[in-house]
């Protein structure tokens, strides 16, 4: 059995010893138990957050069909079986996911890539601090996209930070938010240092640009 | 919690089945469809999509079908079904029918097709959000509880679709099954993020994730200009405490852990339910990252036909 072959079953065995566990859980609990005690002596229970009086109403024609148990099982099912497959494998498919977020360590030193847009004056402004200046982006989507482009494709870079001041202007001059205009837009490369015990927890230790690009003669 | 179910003289005899005879599928069946009445269902949906529909009403995502094409990293599932990036002018279209889709999907006007309609839009302007780099793991709730919503009764009640069929008819729908497996699949979709949320914790990082300083330097993290959107400074201030950053990292580990027994168990729901909720608004509040519309499918832990109940049984007293 190769590695790749054994990891695909420990997986497959993930998922399905979790669908089980899950099930169980529902199956065992107590408060189903009760429920079903209550049932099987023809007598509503308050369980649930039920109110009596309207379980009163209910009449036995009320009982699910097989149709109706088949449809709403195979929905639980089709919602357990991808988070559970996802969990197994680390992995996202959305609306499904292993909901990985915040869940690596976090590091005292940290490097992080940061847009600045330069204004007239020659002032720096962080743009990411304001998702209306980078619609239809919001500051999580920037760092995704440069990351993977930083050293390989220098070309795309540029045509990104183009693009972002390009949609900073236009969106400027239309109104859609007060920002002061830019002349141009830096990338760069920041370094941060987190210590809880000193008087500053939080202090940039460098800064680098990697690339500037300018706003085009119009 | 056991019943009445018979009174003779003074002796009140209770229900008391032994559940062992029970199999499994009957188990399965009477949790899902454990009758429920058409308030509980009708005032979440009422109040969802009225929510979403206020969260909603100024976003456009229109901007992104003017991008270049490279910048599109379609998710799986878009990538599978190859939906494509639209044209900035059709989602603009989609996303207007979109929203009037969710106003009357609150109001339950045509519900059924409101809904339906709403959830198809749902899934591709939520999901094309997904497909620029960032996976925004909050939404997701979003579209699924959307998705459930739409296959379920739920314009039986609190809609002006109810209205027409109750002035036409003079008929009240009765509790039944139908109105309480969406929720269960609500409560169903919430504890598996949770759990898995847990899980991965657990995974990439061990007790670590607890133990050390971890959550510490996670709030001080996010005082860097432009990296969350924190709504108050408190949260590096906070960071400086470690031991209680950890408390705050055990609870969550454990909250996030045990949040599946909230389905089955009112006590475990009690407790379990508002401690993810002020979780939320902590991490909201603190680090930036906004979970106002995943924070909406809190209501379907709320019973609604109860304070219904309570505020007439409290109005008939007062007359």
């Amino acid at each position: 059995m190769t590695q790749a072959s054994a990891m695909s079953m420990s997986a497959e065995v993930y998922f399905a010893l979790g669908t089980a566990a899950f099930l169980l859980l529902i199956l065992l609990a107590p408060e189903v138990r009760r429920l079903l005690d209550g049932r099987r002596a023809g007598m509503p229970t308050a369980a649930g957050g039920i109110e009596l009086g309207a379980l009163a109403n209910l009449s036995s024609s009320a009982k699910p069909s097989p149709l109706q148990v088949a449809f709403v099982s195979l929905l639980a099912a089709a919602l357990m079986a991808p988070m559970f497959y996802d969990l197994a494998r680390d992995k996202e498919h959305w609306p499904f996911s292993s909901y990985p977020m915040f869940s690596t360590m976090r590091q005292r030193d940290q490097k992080l890539l940061m847009l600045f847009g330069v204004t007239e004056s020659g002032d720096e402004i962080n743009i990411q601090a304001n998702d209306q200046y980078l619609t239809p982006f919001i500051h999580a989507n920037i760092r995704p996209i440069i990351n993977p482009l930083l050293g390989r494709d220098e070309q795309r870079l540029t045509e990104f930070l183009s693009d972002v001041l390009g949609r900073y202007e236009r969106r400027r001059s239309s109104g859609e938010h007060d920002g002061p205009a830019l002349k141009a837009m830096r990338l760069y490369q920041t370094s941060w240092h987190k210590d809880p015990a000193a008087t500053q927890p939080l202090t940039l230790k460098s800064r680098s640009l990697l690339l500037e690009v300018g706003r085009s003669a119009p | 919690v056991s019943i009445p179910v018979e009174s003779a003289g003074s002796e009140v005899k209770r229900a008391s089945v032994s559940p062992h005879g029970l199999g499994p599928i009957r188990r399965w069946v009477d949790f899902w469809f454990e009758p429920a009445s058409p308030v509980d269902l009708g005032a979440f949906r009422a109040l969802y999509f009225g929510l979403s529909f206020l969260y909603f009403a100024s976003w456009d995502f229109s901007g992104w079908g003017d991008l270049p094409d490279w910048y599109y990293r379609p998710t799986p599932l878009f990538r599978l079904l190859g939906l494509p990036v639209l044209s900035s002018g059709a989602i603009w279209a989609l996303q207007t029918a979109w929203k009037v889709s969710l106003l009357t999907s609150a109001l339950g006007l045509a519900t059924r097709v409101s809904t339906l309609t709403c959830a198809a839009l749902s899934f591709y302007l939520i999901g094309l959000n997904q497909c620029f780099g960032k996976t925004h793991h909050a939404a997701a709730l979003s579209f699924l509880t959307i998705a459930i919503l739409s296959l379920s009764r739920c314009g039986d009640s609190c809609s002006i679709d109810a209205w027409i069929k109750r002035r036409m008819s003079g008929s009240e729908p009765k509790a039944s099954g139908e109105y309480g497996w969406p929720l269960r699949m609500v409560w169903l979709a919430m504890s598996l993020i949770f759990l898995n949320a847990g899980i991965s914790k657990l995974r990439h990082s061990g007790l670590a994730w607890v133990t050390t300083d971890n959550m510490s330097l996670n709030l001080i993290e996010f005082a860097i200009p432009g990296l969350g959107r924190p709504y108050s400074s408190y949260g590096p201030e906070l960071g400086r405490y470690v031991p209680l950053t950890q408390l705050m990292a055990a609870s969550t580990l454990v909250v996030e852990l045990l949040f599946p027994l909230a389905m089955i168990s009112r006590r475990a729901r009690l407790a379990l339910v508002p401690s993810m909720f002020l979780m939320q608004v902590g991490i909201t509040l603190f680090m930036g990252r906004s979970f106002v519309p995943f924070m909406f499918s809190y209501l379907a832990w709320v019973p609604w036909s109860r304070l219904v109940h309570r505020r007439r049984a409290q109005d008939w007293r007062v007359a």
